[in-house]
């Protein structure tokens, strides 16, 4: 099913809001580390994986998703925690490591955990697919409405956990969905250097799943195969491996340069926000006019956001020994 | 010899059957609350740990899983955050390899990661320890492998009365708790007939045991033996041997690993003034250095003698039967370490 | 009239052999019919002792007797 005119204003604002905060976050995390890069400096220290270009995966998925739903994402969350619809100010502050964040600063930028809308992260690879199908269990065994989404990276279709809990999705018939951002890249090496078949999404019938492979980085055709695994996993019908075919429009993490990546590989890279636009603008969904209220509306969220994270207060020192245990 | 606590049914238990009851009566309690891991449902735990559960509680809430234990691990993991309490049988503690990361980078982190929004309650059946030529792979102890990571509560009984209390707290408690018991402990009769020391009777009525409190097993007061799970019992060996000659030896059983009962541990020491730890772990970097370093930390100028390890030493579990026996912290062991303590200071 | 309690019949396959590992209740304590009171092995499997009936038991075959699938266990005194 194609997206209505509301859905579609929805997913563009959400990946303006994505990109807006992710503009704003380069920004702020150069400051402090020149003139030498020292990644533990500046008031946004750490390792920073930037969403530039997959924005419209986590808008074509989350779009089907709601207050039962719960999504899991990886070390690059930024859009699907956007998305998703996490909390953007104490998102904001968890990245700057204020008392005021998600976690109280104790996760950061690949921990980020929102329990008001079920989002979880995994800063290892693949390791929140088992949480996420665990997630998914909970609901059938409890008989409770609400599916469960995880977000992973080409990446880690390689890896152990991928292939132990899809088996298991597949064995239990959980009501489960593993995105796979394909932007063809786990850090500098490629997938067809390191994939032994070219569609991860072939590997579905492998653990009983339906498997879909989506083209274009379209939000458009995204949020129609997304509809498809959501109506399958809300039906009992099982799992899906859907497979989005994605571009990672910057390096693997701000201060990669992805020279690894040949030239012309970097420049046929289309930015899918502006195409975005661009397309609804042609087809009368926004007039100018709404479209640039609408922006300005975002704009002035994320100015906002980032303005809370950086004037929060820092946590007391001593916080470090709190929330161990419950 | 086994340990009366004063019970109201007269029922001498294995420990196998006491954690069973444990946990039968909390999933009675508990319909949020399940069973996941290998051979449990059908074969009833390669331990026993599971037996008659599936019959009572259906398969839908015993689950056997396919060999996948990173896997279902996160998968438990994920059931707790959404609010069930599962229940994970891992059976060999030396499988922890195949599932570490989700056990110490996601299941004993979330709770602090997310700061607080999300709980994992889980508790993990775990086997240990060796002595019947099970060799390197299937042998293993590695307290100090998972009492290091921050995040998570281990508990090792002794005794089937210990083993039923601690159980329940683990199950009630909201964290991630290991259960952990000896091998040659459950009172399994393949491996070995139940050592009677280790039967105990066991009440009916559900009771907990606090997280961090060790246990006295034998008051003395020329030597402080501290032990967990088999090195109890073998501590309680030496010391009957040991009071044959003329030395009073006190049995401490540190129950838990994390939290360690650190004040327990140096009041005894305080009081004996000499110290033996027998573990079965690894020598370095484990529990008896951390034992030692309660005392070093504190006091150490109560000993009247330098503490003695009686540990695994730094390799891996031997196959062949003379070879592990040597390794093993034996009875013979802790007696050459209790009379080396009786020697004083050289200087 | 006291009533034999011997080792389930179903469980010997081909063995001739088993072994008692455990009473969980006394010599003289009282039993009900269907508790489990006693553990017992054949070859690797490890066996459940239930009571036939309610009453008095006597324990005849300590823990690591061998016994065969006739051998008497124990007794039970109804009441």
């Amino acid at each position: 099913m194609k997206p209505n005119a509301k859905q579609r204003i929805w997913m563009y604002e959400a990946m303006y809001r994505s990109r807006r905060l992710d503009d704003a976050v380069l920004i702020a995390y150069s400051e402090g580390k020149t003139p030498v890069f020292n990644m533990g400096k500046g008031p946004l220290p750490g390792e920073m994986h930037q969403s530039f270009g997959q924005e419209p995966c986590a808008v074509g998925v989350c779009a089907h998703l709601g207050a039962d739903d719960a999504v899991g994402a990886g070390h690059r969350p930024h859009h699907v925690a956007v998305a998703r619809g996490v909390n953007l100010n104490r998102m904001a502050a968890e990245l700057f490591g204020k008392v005021t964040g998600l976690s109280g600063g104790r996760g950061g930028h690949m921990h980020l955990y929102d329990k008001d809308v079920n989002f979880f992260c995994s800063g290892i690879i693949a390791e929140g697919m088992g949480p996420g199908a665990g997630m998914a269990l909970a609901r059938k065994m409890t008989g409770k409405p609400g599916i469960a989404v995880a977000f992973v990276g080409d990446g880690a279709a390689n890896q152990g956990a991928f292939h132990e809990v899809l088996n298991m999705v597949g064995l239990w018939k959980l009501p489960f969905i593993c995105v796979i951002e394909d932007n063809k890249y786990g850090v500098s090496v490629s997938k067809k250097d390191s994939t032994a078949v070219a569609r991860n999404s072939d590997r579905a019938s492998a653990y009983a799943l339906a498997g879909e492979y989506v083209a274009g980085n379209d939000p458009d055709l995204i949020f129609e195969a997304a509809g498809r695994a959501v109506e399958r996993a809300r039906h009992g019908e099982g799992g899906t491996i859907l497979e989005l075919e994605t571009e990672r429009l910057h390096g693997h993490f701000i201060g990669d340069s992805g020279a690894y990546r040949p030239e012309e590989e970097r420049k046929a890279m289309i930015d899918p926000i502006p195409m975005y636009r661009a397309r609804l603008l042609a087809a009368g969904v926004l007039s100018a006019g709404e479209m640039t209220a609408l922006e300005a509306k975002v704009q002035h969220e994320v100015d906002e956001a980032m303005a809370f994270g950086r004037s929060s207060a820092y946590p007391q020192p001593t916080e470090a020994l709190e929330k161990l245990f419950a | 010899m086994a340990h009366d606590h004063g019970n109201d049914t007269g029922r001498t238990f294995t420990m196998a059957r006491a954690g069973r009851e444990a946990v039968i009566s909390e999933m009675r309690k508990h319909p949020n609350m399940f069973l996941i891991g290998e051979d449990i449902a059908k074969l009833g735990g390669v331990f026993g740990t599971a037996i008659g559960m599936a019959a009572e509680f259906g398969t839908a809430r015993v689950i056997d899983t396919p060999i996948s234990e990173t896997g279902f691990i996160g998968i438990a993991t994920g059931a707790a955050m959404a609010g069930m309490r599962p229940v994970i049988e891992i059976a060999f503690v030396d499988f922890i390899g195949v599932c570490f990361n989700a056990i110490f980078n996601f299941a004993a982190k979330t709770h602090y990661m997310s700061g607080g929004q999300f709980k994992t309650p889980m508790t993990f059946m775990i086997g240990y320890g060796g002595g019947y030529c099970d060799a390197a792979q299937h042998s293993q102890t590695l307290f100090a492998t998972l009492g290091h990571v921050p995040g998570i509560k281990i508990v090792t009984p002794a005794d089937a009365y210990d083993a039923k209390g601690l159980m329940h707290s683990c199950l009630q408690d909201d964290n991630v708790t290991i259960w952990m018991v000896h091998k040659r402990l459950w009172g399994l009769g393949w491996l070995g007939f139940p050592l009677p020391a280790a039967l105990s009777e066991v009440p009916e009525h559900d009771y907990t045991i606090p997280f961090g409190q060790s246990r006295i097993w034998r008051e003395g007061k020329d030597v402080t033996i501290v032990g967990l799970g088999l090195t109890v019992h073998n501590a309680l060996t030496a010391a009957d041997q040991l009071a044959a000659e003329g030395i009073s030896a006190e049995v401490l059983d540190l129950r838990s690993v994390v939290p360690m009962d650190r004040d327990g541990v140096f009041r005894s020491v305080a009081k004996t003034g000499r110290l033996v730890v027998a573990d079965e772990d690894y020598m370095s970097f484990g529990v008896t250095a951390e034992v030692l370093a309660v005392v070093a930390e504190r006091d150490p100028s109560v000993l009247k003698a330098p503490a003695v390890r009686v540990a695994y030493p730094d390799v891996p579990v031997p196959f062949s039967r003379p070879m592990e026996e040597f390794c093993l912290p034996n009875v013979e062991r802790i007696l050459t370490a209790v009379r080396a303590t009786m020697q004083g200071f050289k200087r | 009239m006291s009533i034999d309690v011997v080792a389930p019949q179903d469980v010997w396959g081909d063995s001739l052999e088993g072994v008692v590992l455990t009473w969980i209740y006394k010599n003289g304590a009282h039993v009900t019919a269907g508790q489990v009171i006693a553990e017992m092995m054949v070859e690797k499997a490890q066996i459940e002792v239930l009571a036939p009936a309610s009453g008095r038991l006597t324990i005849l075959a300590q823990p690591e007797t061998v016994i065969d699938r006739s051998y008497v266990l124990a007794r039970i005194e109804p009441a």
